[in-house]
């Protein structure tokens, strides 16, 4: 066994001779060498060669030395642009000690001028620092560790530096968070400073800065980049929450550092934002309740008013001028009426004879004249008001006429033509759910039938007085005019006057009549006709109810052949009507005036205002010296 | 009396002229400082968008040229290495107003040429995108401004009395210029030109910013 291991060794060691002298490329020697080696092949065999390989494994196993694994550089770092360090990682050692050694060439300088790392200590361990001596900037480093045992050495891949552009700052200094309102708003005012070392002052370094925060039980970071200025004001905070703030900077061409220390800042809670918003959203709903009933009230002010305040009608006398009545001068405006020498001449007489016919039918059945049509007026309802004031006089009353309210019924007194050569005066009444209507129509002397008129008579809502100039003017006229009735066209023109007529008639029709309600109150529940007698030469206008047979429902008023006759105006409002008998006049007041939609027209002289009741039980009347009947007395009665 | 109004509207015209006219008057030593100042914002702004172009630039073409012999890196000189630039904070800021200003002008002349021969380079280059070849054109009129900028202010300098009239002539490195013929030949020619070039503009804004933090201290330092 030895003389084999001799033998071997020396044939080991003669072809490893060999073999190296083989690649000293000498092929001479190479051919020699493997002639040898393959004599000492015969020699040994395998065997040797396998004990070879044993021996050689065995004394690696005993020992462990290799040459050392390749160092790895793993950066180069300045923190200032005027030092800078490396840091690499080792390779395996190999078993034994192992150093490392770091080389350098600089650009610019010959290429063997290899220089090692001055100082291998201060940037601790597997690093070399370069301080400023051996520092230059916008040079090339080429640096390279290399690592060396015993058995050998090896030396990692080169890394190019040029320090310029390795810089990465220390992290920025004296983070300070301060708590601020604006407008009752919290903010964070966050201020720094940049690294000590970092020359900013003198324009060496330029660093830019990164501000990041969170609240203490927040998952993620809210990063906010904060240019080059060293203060920053964080928005949009949470009361009542620990808030972490942290900087960072970087250079122009650069690394970012790390991070700072955490700064700690509670926002407290008595900023209260919600409270604000609360407070915003109950004044905004309240300004929405607001709107909202103002926008009722608006849309029903309409009926709301007349329930509150209900117009008063005034009378609608076709031809009556109320301008001229307030001049004063009696003549012009009688002459205005259409007639000359009012009182009426026995010229205008059978003008004058006319007939106000109530009609009043309970089943929303208009009374209608032959070919008549329906009225589509509307005339406002107010309430079963009873009017409590009896001073105010017939005209004025609100509760002189019928007053509808609600009533299904229609029913309208027509104040129109029949056939009546006479020329009569209808008051129709007509009456829906809403309200009244209170239509005027005047015939002429010889119409028989008035439907195209008639059709065409709409009355506003708030039709005011008549003007009974008007009246008797169209009265005259349509008595001249022969073409009353086929002429829609000239009806429609005159219907304009008459809607006039309507319009001024007070809109307060139900003064006209009485609440059905006080069934005996109702003097127009069937068609009843008044007729105006005359105009007599006291300037009265004289109204004769006539009443056609049959009707239990007449009132009182129109019992009999009674009727009364206006004895005076009174300051444009009221009308004063004297009863038959004589000793009676109505006493008007000046209330219906309140009625800023219906022009005060309601009484004047020679508007019919309506019928009264001749009958004795006229309670309420009062009994005036100067023989005024009080017609809201009156209906109050009933 | 209407040529009367006319002439009034015409001489109420002359007063409420709108002229340009400068902040300061001349004469004013504080005014001349600040206008100083914004002088060298402005070319320091200039400078900054010379060096973002041209990291961009280099970035494109190490992205696109195949790896290459790292060694060789760092043995290539740039024709500018003649001119003798501060390599440190001390030195920068040992050398005085005058060397300095006229370092950075030297700098900026002496790549005056070999920017435009690169832009045409990148433009005749197919494999390059539009947008190197814009970004070429876009550096070379950039380092012209910036170049003409740095001349008004070592002007303003003069005038005001910051540096004395010591400034010479600049003379620029000459760049030797080698045509090659091949692609690859041009593209790692090129390459290089944009390592160098890239270095200096750094170099450029950096001496910009100390010589404007040593002048005017007071703003943005």
């Amino acid at each position: 066994m030895s003389f084999l291991f001799i033998g071997c060794q020396w044939f080991t060691k003669d072809s490893l001779v060999s073999f190296s002298k083989a690649f000293s490329s000498k092929p001479s020697v190479l051919e020699k060498s493997l002639k040898r080696t393959e004599r000492m092949k015969e020699a040994c065999g395998a065997k040797c060669v396998l004990f070879l390989l044993f021996v050689q494994t065995w004394l690696v196993e005993n020992t462990g030395h290799t040459s050392p694994g390749k160092p790895v550089l793993l950066r180069c770092r300045s923190p200032e642009k005027e030092t800078f360090a490396c840091w690499w990682q080792p390779g395996s050692d190999g078993g034994l000690s192992t150093n490392y050694s770091l080389y350098y060439t600089m650009e610019g300088s010959r290429e063997d001028a290899v220089h090692e790392c001055p100082d291998y200590k201060t940037a601790g361990l597997n690093s070399c620092y370069f301080n400023k001596t051996y520092t230059s900037l916008w040079i090339t480093y080429t640096i390279s560790v290399v690592a060396q045992n015993a058995l050998g050495s090896k030396s990692s891949d080169p890394m190019f530096v040029d320090v310029a552009y390795i810089v990465q700052p220390h992290t920025p200094e004296n983070i300070s968070a301060e708590l601020r309102t604006q407008d009752q708003k919290p903010y964070l005012m966050v201020k720094w400073d940049p690294p000590h070392k970092a020359d900013t002052k003198s324009g060496w370094i330029t660093l830019q800065y990164e501000i990041r925060l969170k609240p203490e039980k927040g998952a993620e970071w809210e990063s906010h980049y904060a240019g080059q200025q060293k203060q920053f004001n964080v928005f949009s905070l949470h009361p009542g929450e620990v808030y972490l703030v942290q900087v960072r900077c970087k250079p122009d061409h650069g690394f970012w550092s790390e991070w700072s220390a955490t700064t700690y800042i509670e926002i407290p809670d008595y900023f209260r934002p919600r409270d604000t918003s609360v407070w915003i959203l109950i004044a905004v709903l309240s300004v929405c309740i607001f709107l909202i009933l103002a926008w009722t009230v608006a849309i029903k002010c309409n009926s709301i008013k007349s329930y509150l305040l209900p117009p008063v009608p005034g009378p609608k006398i076709i031809g009556f001028d109320t301008q001229l009545l307030k001049s004063g001068k009696s003549e012009d405006m009688l002459n205005a009426l259409g007639c000359q020498g009012f009182p009426p001449t026995s010229d205008c007489e059978d003008l004058l004879v006319e007939f106000l016919e109530v009609d009043d039918s309970d089943e929303q059945k208009l009374v209608m004249n032959e070919g008549e049509d329906d009225l589509e007026g509307r005339v406002k309802s107010s309430g079963n008001e009873v009017d409590n004031d009896s001073g105010r006089g017939s005209c004025d009353s609100h509760t002189l006429l019928l007053e509808v309210s609600n009533s299904s019924t229609k029913t309208y007194a027509q104040v129109g033509g029949k056939s009546n050569n006479e020329g009569s005066v209808r008051l129709s009444r007509k009456s829906s759910t809403n309200g009244k209507l209170l239509c005027f129509e005047t015939a002429g002397e010889k119409t028989n039938t008035w439907p195209t008129a008639n059709s065409s008579f709409l009355l506003a809502r708030q039709s005011s007085c008549h003007n009974i100039s008007k009246i008797h003017r169209e009265a005259c006229s349509l008595g001249n005019t022969t073409d009353m009735h086929g002429n829609i066209s000239s009806a429609q023109s005159k219907s304009k006057e008459y809607r006039e007529l309507h319009s001024t008639v007070s809109g307060d029709p139900k003064t006209w009549f009485a609440d059905e309600k006080h069934a005996p109150l109702l003097p127009f529940k069937s068609a009843e006709y008044v007729e105006v007698r005359k105009l007599n030469q006291q300037s009265m206008l004289i109204l004769k109810p006539k009443t056609e047979g049959g009707h239990k429902s007449v009132p009182p008023e129109f019992i009999g052949q009674e009727y009364t006759k206006v004895s005076g105006v009174i300051s444009d409002r009221v009308l004063l009507l004297l009863r038959d008998t004589g000793a009676q006049g109505s006493s008007d007041t000046q209330e219906g005036k309140n009625q800023a939609v219906h022009p005060s027209l309601q009484c004047q002289v020679g508007k019919m205002v309506g019928t009264f009741p001749a009958s004795p039980a006229l309670e309420g009347m009062q009994l005036a010296a100067s023989g005024y009947v009080d017609t809201a007395a009156l209906l109050q009665s009933f | 009396p209407v040529s009367v109004l006319f002439l009034v509207l015409v001489c109420l015209d002359l007063e409420y002229r709108v002229t340009s006219a400068p902040i300061c008057a001349h004469g004013d030593a504080g005014c001349h400082l600040l206008s100083v100042s914004d002088l060298f914002d402005r070319v320091i702004q200039h400078s900054n968008r010379v060096h973002s172009l041209s990291s961009d630039l280099y970035s494109e073409f190490e992205r696109f040229l195949p790896v290459r012999n790292q060694i060789g890196r760092a043995t290539r000189k740039c024709h500018t290495s003649r001119i003798l630039t501060p390599n440190g904070k001390e030195n920068a800021q040992r050398t005085d107003r005058e060397e300095l200003t006229q370092v950075i002008l030297r700098l900026l002349v002496s790549w005056m040429d070999p920017l435009l021969q690169f832009h045409q380079s990148v433009a005749h280059n197919e494999e390059l995108s539009k947008f190197s070849s814009n970004k070429a054109l876009e550096l070379s009129d950039m380092v012209h401004e910036l170049k003409s900028g740095v001349e008004k202010v070592a002007e303003k300098m003069q005038l005001v009395g910051i540096i004395s009239n010591s400034l010479n002539g600049v003379f620029p490195a000459e760049a030797s210029l080698s045509s090659s013929a091949s692609n690859e030949a041009r593209h790692i020619r090129d390459y290089e030109l944009l390592h160098c070039f890239r270095r200096d503009s750094d170099k450029v804004q950096n001496y910009l910013k100390i010589l404007k933090c040593r002048i005017v201290p007071e703003l943005g330092c």
